[in-house]
């Protein structure tokens, strides 16, 4: 028998979210449990900051531009590398549980295998899961829980809210108390939510597996993505108007402006209302409008969010636990990528690598059998694309020649020694008319993204930022002629480590 | 299309048998007498289009997806060129609302010019007998994609 992984993941949720990384409101004693027994990873990054090209930067171990799933609708190849194939192969029995979207949602045709399993009423196996039952955001689509859902609670799909509006764009409508943008209290019941049915899921899955298995069991949330529209049940653990406003949002309009106008133009065309340059937000709704009590409510709802799936990962735990395995279980936890929720007046997420998006947690509980020595800390820059061969190294398994990333350290030390000195993040996204390529490399205490030339950048612009002494991301150092040489390093590092981009581009398939 | 433009045109023409190479449709047919078709996606969804223009002689055919739940507005145009008397070009443009749903729509009928050209090339070719049900049989849209992920190496 050798070490089981359950790796989970939510959805755009910020580094901040737990308490083990500073979070102050969500109590989230499960997840900060598991990093006390394990390591915490101080600086990781996505490859990328929207789902679909994350996920399959997870799952094939590879840098966006190689897995070549450049944006949200470009769906990964059925035969691309996987990770869990390579455990598939080895004798693991495997499972994703929730959320995949390496193939787009949105699909009238029936093209897409994710889409077509329910419907099918098949569950894999997929991409080198024996099990899949999947979820998203709600009840729309044709995946596992929105057949559910629609199937056993026809009453519940109205309680949602819509994600997208009648025109499939992203829904800037406000709910809630305030008018934020895509807040909601949901009137379903709190067994029927999406992040208890994954739990739910999970359990029976795991039950199903004989004592001595060796599994990979991928649990993916997708909260607290929006629509932010927890079951209303849950609305007393955190009320809004108690909630103190976030270190990253500035509360003074002029001096937030200004931050913004030091920035490459985009961010305040977008802040403005001019300019939406990517389908992740909603082109309807004009961030400069947002205002404090929205903030606090959308802060508030995410706070639910982010409780709900730490009680449904100690649901979890208490299963593994219960079935003998937990001494023999690694257990990681992380997300695909960030959300803004407020900092420099901005929700949702798209071409802006800042720490809202950039910065996500990743924690990892060795099987405590393996005896494996973590420090409480990992200070040096690891990636999502260091997983697969983390999951690798934990099977006992040579990690693959096409993975990219190495296997996570266990110390600051082990990361000098495996190379862990930098770590990428690209963005491209090509969609009516606008095109928005940006590079981005965090190395040395500095985060330092390139602009490429598309429809509103000439290719000169930038973002460099000293993180020790501007956590918060407000002086964009990249014009100060006092630091040129540390951003010419850093571009020139950049350069030098980014895999090639696999050409042509695959088409664009579905908005998401 | 290496394929004389008449016989592109023939299958294209045949509005009612546009299942037999769009690999997102399991099946179309006209309704009656009329430029009615209603086309049924692999999804489950069924949509009545008007055929609005058949034109032979520039071998040009254009219908609309009535308005639905999915979309406000549509016009789609197949036009068939041909380029020498063995060869064509043909191009399938559309024009919709909502532009979000433009994308998948296009990816659906970018697929559907993949698989035109293989039919047509494959039979023109001669090299075997292939009946338009069977070539469809190939196309990327049926459910064997659900199958195990080879280990690369």
């Amino acid at each position: 028998m050798g070490r089981k992984i359950l790796f989970i993941t939510t959805d755009q949720m910020r580094y901040d979210a737990f308490g083990c990384n500073g979070g102050m409101v969500a109590r989230t004693p499960v997840v900060d449990g598991l990093a006390a027994q394990g390591t915490t990873y101080r600086r990781c990054s996505p490859q990328s900051v929207v789902c679909m090209p994350s996920r399959s930067t997870i799952i094939t171990g590879q840098h966006v531009g190689t897995h070549g799933v450049w944006m949200n609708g470009v769906s990964l190849p059925g035969d691309a590398p996987s990770v869990a194939a390579v455990l598939q192969a080895a004798g693991y029995k495997t499972a994703l549980l929730g959320k995949a979207h390496f193939e787009p949602f949105f699909d009238p045709f029936g093209k897409f295998p994710e889409n077509a399993m329910a419907r099918l009423g098949t569950h894999g196996p997929h991409r080198g899961f024996d099990h899949m039952e999947l979820a998203t955001h709600g009840p729309n689509g044709s995946l596992h829980y929105a057949q559910w859902i629609r199937q056993n609670h026809p009453e519940a799909a109205q309680w949602f809210f819509p994600v997208l509006d009648a025109q499939f764009d992203v829904n800037g409508t406000g709910g809630g108390d305030t008018g934020a943008p895509q807040a909601h209290w949901n009137e379903v019941p709190r067994e029927w939510y999406h992040t208890e049915w994954i739990a739910d899921r999970t359990i029976d899955w795991l039950d199903s597996l004989d004592d001595d298995a060796d599994w990979f069991c991928w649990v993916s949330f997708p909260d607290p993505h929006h629509p932010w529209d927890p079951p209303q049940s849950e609305r007393g653990r955190v009320d809004w108007r108690d909630l103190d406003l976030p270190e990253g949002y500035i509360a003074d309009r002029a001096q937030r402006e200004a931050v913004l106008d030091a920035k490459p133009r985009h961010y305040r065309h977008w802040y403005d209302g001019d300019l939406v340059g990517n389908y992740e937000a909603p082109p309807r709704w004009i961030p400069n409008t947002l205002t404090d009590d929205q903030v606090r409510e959308v802060n508030a709802l995410v706070h639910v969010e982010n409780e709900l799936i730490d009680e449904a990962i100690g649901r979890i735990m208490k299963r593994v636990t219960a079935r003998g395995w937990d001494n023999d279980t690694d257990v990681l936890v992380t997300t695909d990528h960030g959300e803004f929720q407020g900092d420099f007046g901005l929700l949702f997420k798209g071409p802006y690598h800042l720490d809202a998006l950039t910065r996500i947690p990743l924690i990892w509980r060795p099987a405590p059998s393996a005896a494996v020595v973590v420090a409480t800390e990992v200070i040096a820059p690891v990636g999502l694309v260091d997983l697969a061969p983390t999951f690798c190294a934990i099977a006992g398994l040579e990690a693959k020649p096409w993975m990219e990333g190495k296997r996570l350290p266990v110390d600051d030390a082990e990361a000098v020694a495996l190379g862990h000195v930098r770590v990428l993040t690209e963005w491209d996204s090509s969609i009516f008319g606008i095109d928005m390529h940006v590079r981005t490399i965090t190395r040395d205490g500095f985060v330092c993204s390139a602009y490429l030339p598309g429809t509103v950048h000439d290719g000169s612009e930038g973002e460099l930022y000293d993180l020790a002494n501007d956590p918060l991301q407000h002086v964009n150092l990249w014009s100060d002629t006092s630091r040129r040489s540390v951003r010419d390093d850093l571009l020139s590092d950049l350069w030098d480590s980014l895999p090639e981009q696999a050409l042509p581009l695959r088409p664009v398939e579905a908005p998401v | 299309m290496a394929v004389p433009a008449a016989v592109v045109w023939a299958r294209i023409a045949d509005a009612g048998s546009i299942a037999n190479w769009f690999p997102g449709f399991s099946k179309s047919y006209m309704v009656g007498d009329t430029w009615e078709r209603r086309v049924v996606a692999l999804s489950g969804i069924e949509t009545s289009e008007d055929i609005v223009n058949v034109d032979g002689p520039t071998r040009r055919l254009q219908y609309r997806i009535r308005p639905n739940f999915l979309v406000k507005q549509h016009l789609a145009t197949v036009d068939v060129i041909a380029t020498s008397e063995d060869t064509c070009v043909v191009t399938y443009a559309t024009e919709m609302e909502p532009r979000a749903l433009a994308l998948a729509i296009s990816s659906g009928t970018r697929d559907a010019l993949i698989e035109l050209k293989r039919q047509v090339e494959l039979e023109y070719s001669g090299t075997e007998p292939v009946s338009p049900h069977s070539l469809a049989k190939s196309s990327p849209y049926q459910i064997s994609p659900l199958q195990n992920s080879s280990e690369k190496s």
